[in-house]
């Protein structure tokens, strides 16, 4: 299989996480988006598999394996874990979110390039 | 500014989702079927997204930051759409309802447990699957030769991984679940070993980013591969060998950043690992001395800590998970059956291609042809 196969499978999977996110993101604004239930636990997914290396999905840990996302300083990973399973999404929360959602942009765009170029 | 431009940009895309709905052929051919009806919801998916989006708008860079996030992403969808899907279609060529009814050949033979891709012949790059779409793209004239076609049955089992609360697929991910564990503990050990001992940082870097390349992307390939031989038998490794001579890089590199694929050497290792699973030792022992052969000729040898980066014990993992994965998925191995004329063509056609080389040319043009199913 050629890199640029490899990146259209990378490729989805990216923007599956990306929608839940930025629903969730659009959603904690306040905007007329509103997240759904399976955009909380996709996030969960990718939050977990970011935080302890967990295998419990093939997406998630091959997405996570990719992202350079730290917890911030204020937060344990304990504490982002916590916070995204009862929903609470204040400030200081909603900027990771933020963080975590432009990183998976920049590898989703970085991906959409190479398939453009086709020499991944 | 922001949401002025957003206001803009996302009335422009509108448009640009709603004038792509016009330029595909419909109704489409036969074989685009299900690739046009797809494209058609994602259209008008994204058209409801990105209007979403326009209500979503306010005052304020701050407020249109998630509404940005998301119209970017929106947009590099339309981009799949237009770039994957709809140039398929549109520039489609007369053989693809013949290349489409072989692969429905192909996928009948081992009982594939989805839905076949659609097939087309727009690659420019070799084989790959556009998952998005579940098109699979292979080079134009790939219909009339044999041996790559062996690679077709990697491919298909990349949507395999994204198929979703399918119980056909279970287990093949609970089976890819089990040797992902191993692959966890033993980078996991080996990482804290490293750092423990007087062992250089340069190599501790290496296997980390290799245990990253394994996690990302490699454990994949290697369950790809592996579907592949399990379906093809010997072809699949004969292909792969054919490809490493044509086309294929340093077969035991070591990657310094983490890498898309596995190096050859190792998917070598797992290909023989599986046709001896298979019963197929000779073939096996053929085909890994005309491998070492190849090695030798290209001066390759591998390199002191390659087995940090492929553990021997996790490459057998990972062949002796996916046998057990495809076997309980109700997939027929290879030999398969007397009348399954695809994969047996295509092993006939590696035998041929050894025994008599100069005449294999005029054998596959032959052959290749008859492959193609009489209605297409």
């Amino acid at each position: 299989m050629s890199a640029i196969g490899f990146d259209s499978c990378f490729y989805e999977r990216l923007n599956h996480y990306s929608k839940s996110l930025n629903r969730i993101l659009l959603a904690s604004e306040g905007k007329i988006t509103e997240a759904r239930d399976e955009d909380w636990s996709h996030t969960l997914q990718l939050v977990r598999s970011l935080s302890v290396d967990a295998d419990d999905s093939l997406s998630a840990s091959s997405v996570a394996a990719c992202l350079v996302v730290q917890a911030p300083n204020s937060m344990s990973w304990a504490d982002i874990l916590s916070a995204l399973e009862h929903r609470a999404v204040d400030e200081s929360f909603r900027k990771w979110l933020f963080t975590l959602a432009w990183s998976l942009d920049e590898q989703r765009t970085a991906t959409l390039t190479r398939m453009r170029q086709g020499n991944a | 500014m922001l949401e002025t431009y957003l206001e803009g940009a996302s009335s422009q895309l509108i448009a640009r989702a709603i004038a792509l709905k016009g330029a595909y052929p419909r109704p489409p051919k036969q074989e685009f079927r299900a690739l046009s009806e797809n494209c058609t919801r994602v259209l008008d998916r994204i058209i409801q997204e990105l209007r979403a989006g326009l209500n979503d708008l306010e005052k304020g860079e701050e407020k249109c930051q998630a509404v940005l996030l998301e119209f970017r992403r929106l947009s590099s969808e339309l981009d799949r759409v237009e770039n994957a899907a709809i140039a398929a279609m549109s520039r489609g060529s007369e053989g693809e309802a013949a290349v489409n009814a072989l692969l429905y050949q192909i996928t009948s033979e081992i009982h594939y447990p989805i839905n076949p891709p659609t097939v087309s012949l727009l690659s420019q790059n070799y084989f790959y699957i556009n998952t998005d779409f579940n098109l699979l793209c292979i080079p134009l004239m790939e219909l009339h030769f044999l041996l790559h076609l062996p690679d077709t049955y990697h491919e298909i089992c990349h949507p395999l991984f994204l198929a979703e609360d399918d119980p056909n697929i279970k287990p093949w991910k609970t089976a890819f679940q089990r040797a992902q564990k191993v692959v966890k503990a033993h980078f996991t050990k080996d990482l804290v070993a490293l750092k423990n001992s007087r062992t250089s940082d340069s190599l501790v870097f290496g296997v980390d980013v290799a245990y990253k390349s394994w996690r990302a992307r490699w454990m994949e390939e290697f369950f790809c591969d592996l579907f592949g031989v399990f379906c093809v038998g010997p072809a699949y490794a004969w292909a792969h060998l054919h490809l490493h001579a044509e086309r294929g890089r340093d077969p035991y590199r070591l990657p310094r950043i983490p890498s898309n694929h596995p190096a050859d050497a190792p998917r070598m290792l797992v290909m023989l690992d599986a046709l001896t699973i298979l019963n197929e030792k000779k073939s096996a022992a053929l085909i890994e001395d005309k491998w070492n052969e190849l090695m030798r000729a290209t001066a390759q040898k591998q390199p002191g800590d390659f087995h940090r980066y492929y553990p021997r014990a996790v490459l057998s993992k990972c062949v002796e998970e996916a046998f057990e994965g495809f076997k309980a998925m109700q997939c027929k191995p290879w030999p398969g059956a007397a009348e399954d004329k695809v994969r047996r063509t295509v092993n006939v056609a590696w035998e041929r291609f050894w025994s008599a080389p100069a005449s294999y040319p005029a054998w596959e043009k032959e052959n290749a042809k008859a492959l193609i199913p009489p209605k297409a």
